[in-house]
């Protein structure tokens, strides 16, 4: 089996008191074990939601619209929670925005560790749990796991919460890891460390990573392939290099110019006008239309539908049909390779 | 270009928590900002970069230290209450979270005038409705927001309204606390862009604080490096990124993420081991390029 | 980090424990003498009437109502020193024996009704909490926003015209009835309505407080790290959000000692029931100073240790508070 997660055509929305928001819209991708994909989009742009609706951790407010999330050669589209239950840590498992407030204060940290052992393994014995606990601490880079694991998180600094945190995803041994913009709240000096672990644990258990980030420079030193979301849709897909070096979709590279590291070398900063749409009542067709200087009349009749680059790279845009313009590429990594 | 317009003197702040226990927040932290330029504080969270801001105006009363803007002694009573006027409207502050720092029952209209209407000063433009609309233009913004209250405004929006609230003063001083941090990429850039652009037609000076290396390293002159309390390195931006000297500041440049796969991977961290913060002071070791130095103690 | 001496820490509380006392009972002792009335009313009863101004005066140098007030005061607090807190003016016998009739009953009422509210309301609560905004949860809020509006004396008449008056099931008033002193049964018959009135009324307050608690905790980020990790519901509500939420609840129903203690006094004076709620009503009528004394302080005593005890229980139980402090000291040791 090649893939371990596929969705399919997959939209969610919510309702609220100011209309129902499509914050996931026709999305598809697959996950191969072993890979670290990135999603990358701004706030509200719906890759949050995505991951939490394949492990359905969203609020009673949000329901799956149409599609099919496909898991290990199964459809848990329509599992109940219970069943959700047996599979959350052992089949995936997550990582949040904020390890100040992601772990319960409460309890110490060895304690929170061990539940998450415990779910999987209920027989297992008291020797054996705690060797597991050491063990997953150090693999997350805990030094003096011994003596920490009586810590409370209040005792741990942020990277060392964030690390806490990841042993306690990796506990049941998942294969599949959603990591939701876990360097946001961190200083820049532990943002590269902690990345680095999420890599190395990649290399290290095969675990498969979906990265959930706002930051096309984080997701540059940890991604195999890269999402680019837009407006609750995927625009671009393909691997790190294309995304970087060969960006296609005119919001990639607007996303490539308005990034301070490249314009100080340049020495233009470009944003990209407007703001993004609310979710609610989007506009007809192409919903970056509005705030690209590229768009064709088409944009403001039809949605693109996903052009195919080469076998990886896949974007959603008019300019690569046969008929558009051809446009110079403002954009691409061979200038600054 | 060359006349100081701030200059912050041995600069000292400690919150007191309980009888007998402080934090030392900012520790003997000099440096001025010359008329007309864009001054960097970078450091990471809880590096006392906030409070410095704060101190410059007169929201803490630091512990020691001197701070004179335009030559006047800020912290010193008399010569505040005498120019009491100019200081209020010559500095100005922008914060982080524009969606707590306006006041949430108040109309954009009245929230950019409402220094006019404190200092009692006459709106140039004639009416206060006249000069709100112009400041917006100003910022990139329609008259069709003059009656809506903050809340029915996105982040980007807020923060441009804050930014001509305190621009509608026009200030020779600006002073932004995390200005841009809780908004997205591309509107950091369009707020970057529009703080540049602003800077270079009125020509007032800049304090930015920031964690984002690489935006101060695109927007100010000179920067400023802040850890644990103290100032370890200042120098133009154009020296500092090339040539870091201190060893923190070479740590936190070497964790600057570039957007480029291959580059980023080949990228190896230098962690930064504490050292180089004893007691000592800011030495000048090349021209305009200060570093913090220890000293044996005497 | 700086670690706090217990010694010192406990003295403290003791010390101010000790001084809010002394407070207390200086105040009472004033108040209660600057209070208009006749003292001699209790102990003479009708009798005073008769009495001519001789008498009195001589009736008053006796009890030491002459001297000024401050001098009363140490005689007392010297006595009370002795273990002698005077005797009761309406009852002629030692005070301390007076409320050792009567103390047990409220204990039992008072203490029964406590435990059981706080059981009931933590399982109220938790009910509710489960069902969020379904309709056990709604049915339970509508019903004790209604019933906490009612005044505990209007409820204990209804409640005594309906199971004393009508049904006849219930006995309308006191705690035994008579000859039947040592019948555990009749006992248990008279606690059941000022039981239900204690319990009632002040249910819904903590009921719906440990539910809005629990709501709080459960939209917390750990809640969703807990879920990811493969916690059910349950797990995940008694492990980690109950863990929470515990420590203010234990405090806040230390706090909550006197408001209890004060609702007891009132339905016991509704029941007629035989405790020192219905005592402290009739010495504080009749100007029975030392007995007035003694249960103001006792029930001054039980007050103050109980927003101590919060107060502790707050400062060594929390994680969060202590954590709180940790910041605090490494960013000390930091400096």
């Amino acid at each position: 089996m090649s893939e371990l997660l596929k969705v399919e055509n997959l939209s969610v929305s919510f309702d609220t008191p100011q209309g129902t928001v499509h914050a996931v819209r026709d999305v598809s991708f697959s996950l191969r074990p072993g890979e670290v994909l990135a999603i990358v989009g701004e706030s509200g742009c719906g890759k949050s939601v995505l991951c939490k609706s394949v492990m359905k951790l969203l609020p009673g407010t949000a329901r799956v619209e149409s599609g099919r999330i496909i898991a290990d050669g199964r459809d848990i589209t329509h599992l109940t929670e219970r069943e959700m239950c047996r599979l959350r840590g052992k089949l995936f498992s997550m990582v949040f925005q904020d390890p100040m407030t992601s772990l319960n204060p409460t309890l110490p940290i060895g304690r929170q560790i061990e539940e998450a052992i415990q779910i999987h393994e209920p027989r297992i014995g008291r020797k054996a749990l705690h060797d597991r606990v050491i063990e997953l601490m150090e693999l997350v880079g805990i030094e003096q796991a011994e003596e920490r694991c009586k810590l409370y998180p209040y005792n741990f600094s942020g990277g060392m919460r964030q690390r806490s945190v990841m042993a306690i995803a990796l506990a049941g041994n998942p294969k599949m890891l959603f990591a939701d913009e876990p360097t946001t709240a961190l200083d820049v000096t532990i943002q590269a460390q902690i990345l680095d672990l999420l890599r190395e644990i990649q290399q290290k258990l095969g675990t498969a990573t979906i990265l959930v980030s706002h930051d096309l420079g984080v997701v540059a030193r940890a991604a195999d392939r890269v999402a680019v979301m837009y407006a609750g849709k995927i625009v671009e897909i393909g691997t790190a290099e294309e995304i970087y070096y060969d960006p296609r979709h005119p919001y990639t590279w607007g996303l490539m110019q308005a990034l301070p590291a490249l314009a100080a070398e340049r020495g233009e900063l470009k944003a990209i006008p407007g703001m993004p749409p609310t979710l609610i009542d989007l506009p007809k067709g192409d919903a970056f239309a509005c705030r690209n200087a590229w768009a064709l009349a088409i944009d403001y009749e039809e949605e693109p539908p996903m052009f195919r680059i080469s076998d990886t790279h896949y974007a959603a845009t008019w300019l690569l049909d046969e008929r558009a313009p051809k446009i110079p590429v403002p954009v691409g990594g061979k200038a600054y390779g | 270009m060359d006349e100081v317009l701030l200059d912050v003197q041995a600069l000292s702040h400690r919150f007191r928590l309980t009888r007998h226990v402080y934090i030392q927040a900012i520790d003997q932290v000099s440096f001025t900002i010359r008329k007309g330029e864009i001054f960097g504080l970078v450091g990471e969270s809880g590096s006392g970069k906030s409070t410095v801001a704060r101190c410059v105006m007169n929201i803490y009363r630091p512990q020691s230290g001197k701070i004179f803007y335009k030559g006047i002694d800020v912290l010193d009573r008399n010569a505040f209450s005498e120019n009491k006027k100019m200081l209020q409207t010559g500095r100005q502050m922008i914060f982080q979270d524009s969606a707590s720092s306006l006041n949430q029952r108040m109309k954009v209209a009245d929230l950019i005038t409402e220094p006019f209407v404190i200092h009692r000063l006459k709106p140039k433009s004639g009416s206060l409705r006249a000069e709100a609309e112009a400041q917006l233009l100003r910022v990139g913004m329609d008259a069709g927001y003059l009656d809506r209250y903050p809340s029915e405004l996105s982040g980007g929006q807020r923060q441009r309204v804050a930014i001509a609230r305190a621009l509608s003063m026009e200030p020779e001083l600006l002073v932004a606390d995390e200005p841009i941090a809780s908004l997205d990429v591309s509107i950091q850039a369009q707020i970057i862009n529009l703080f540049q652009q602003l800077q270079r037609e009125n020509g007032f000076s800049f304090l930015f604080i920031a964690h984002d290396l690489s935006m101060v390293r695109y927007l100010c002159d000179r920067v400023g490096v802040m850890v644990q309390g103290k100032l370890v390195e200042v120098a133009p931006t154009a020296e500092l990124f090339p040539a870091p000297m201190h060893p923190y500041t070479r740590a936190l440049l070497s964790a600057i993420p570039i957007p480029d796969p291959r580059r980023e991977r080949a990228r190896k961290l230098c962690v930064f081991d504490g050292s180089g913060l004893g007691p000592g002071a800011l030495r000048e070791l090349a021209p305009g390029h200060f570093v913090y130095r220890e000293e044996a103690a005497p | 980090m700086i670690q706090k001496n217990p010694f010192l820490y406990y003295g403290k509380k003791l010390l101010s424990f000790c001084l809010s006392v002394f407070v207390l009972s200086v105040l009472v002792f004033y108040i209660a003498r600057l209070a208009p009335g006749d003292p001699l009313m209790s102990y003479y009863g009708e009798r005073v009437e008769k009495m001519s101004v001789a008498e009195k005066e001589w009736a008053r140098d006796k009890l030491g109502l002459n001297d000024p007030i401050y001098v009363q005061y140490v005689r007392w607090l010297q006595n009370a020193f002795r273990g002698d807190f005077g005797i009761s003016f309406k009852y002629k016998q030692n005070v301390l024996t007076v409320i050792g009739a009567r103390i047990g009953n409220t204990l039992l009422l008072g203490g029964t009704g406590f435990v059981l509210m706080f059981v009931l309301a933590l399982g109220l609560g938790i009910l509710c909490a489960w069902f969020e905004d379904r309709w056990p949860d709604r049915v339970i809020c509508r019903l004790g926003t209604v019933i906490s509006c009612i005044p505990e004396f209007w409820l204990s008449l209804m409640l005594i015209m309906v199971f004393a008056v009508m049904l006849r099931w219930l006995p309308s008033s006191g705690a035994y009835s008579i000859g039947k002193a040592h019948d555990v049964g009749d006992r248990i018959r008279h606690l059941i309505l000022p039981l239900s009135i204690v319990v009632i009324n002040h249910l819904w307050y903590y009921a719906y407080m440990i539910r809005n608690k629990l709501l709080e905790e459960v939209r917390a980020d750990y809640v969703l790290l807990a879920r990811s990790k493969g916690l059910n519901k349950r797990q995940i509500l008694f492990r980690h959000c109950l863990r929470g939420i515990l420590p203010s609840y234990f405090s806040i129903m230390a706090i909550s000692v006197p408001h209890v203690l004060g609702g007891t006094y009132i339905i016991e004076t509704v029941f007629s029931y035989p405790g020192i709620g219905t005592l402290s009503y009739e010495s504080a009528r009749f100007h029975d100073y030392n007995l007035l004394m003694i249960l103001c302080m006792i029930s001054g005593v039980v007050v103050i240790f109980c927003n101590i005890l919060s107060q502790i229980i707050n400062e060594q139980i929390d994680p969060r508070i202590k954590a709180q402090e940790v910041v605090e000291t490494t960013e000390v040791k930091r400096a």
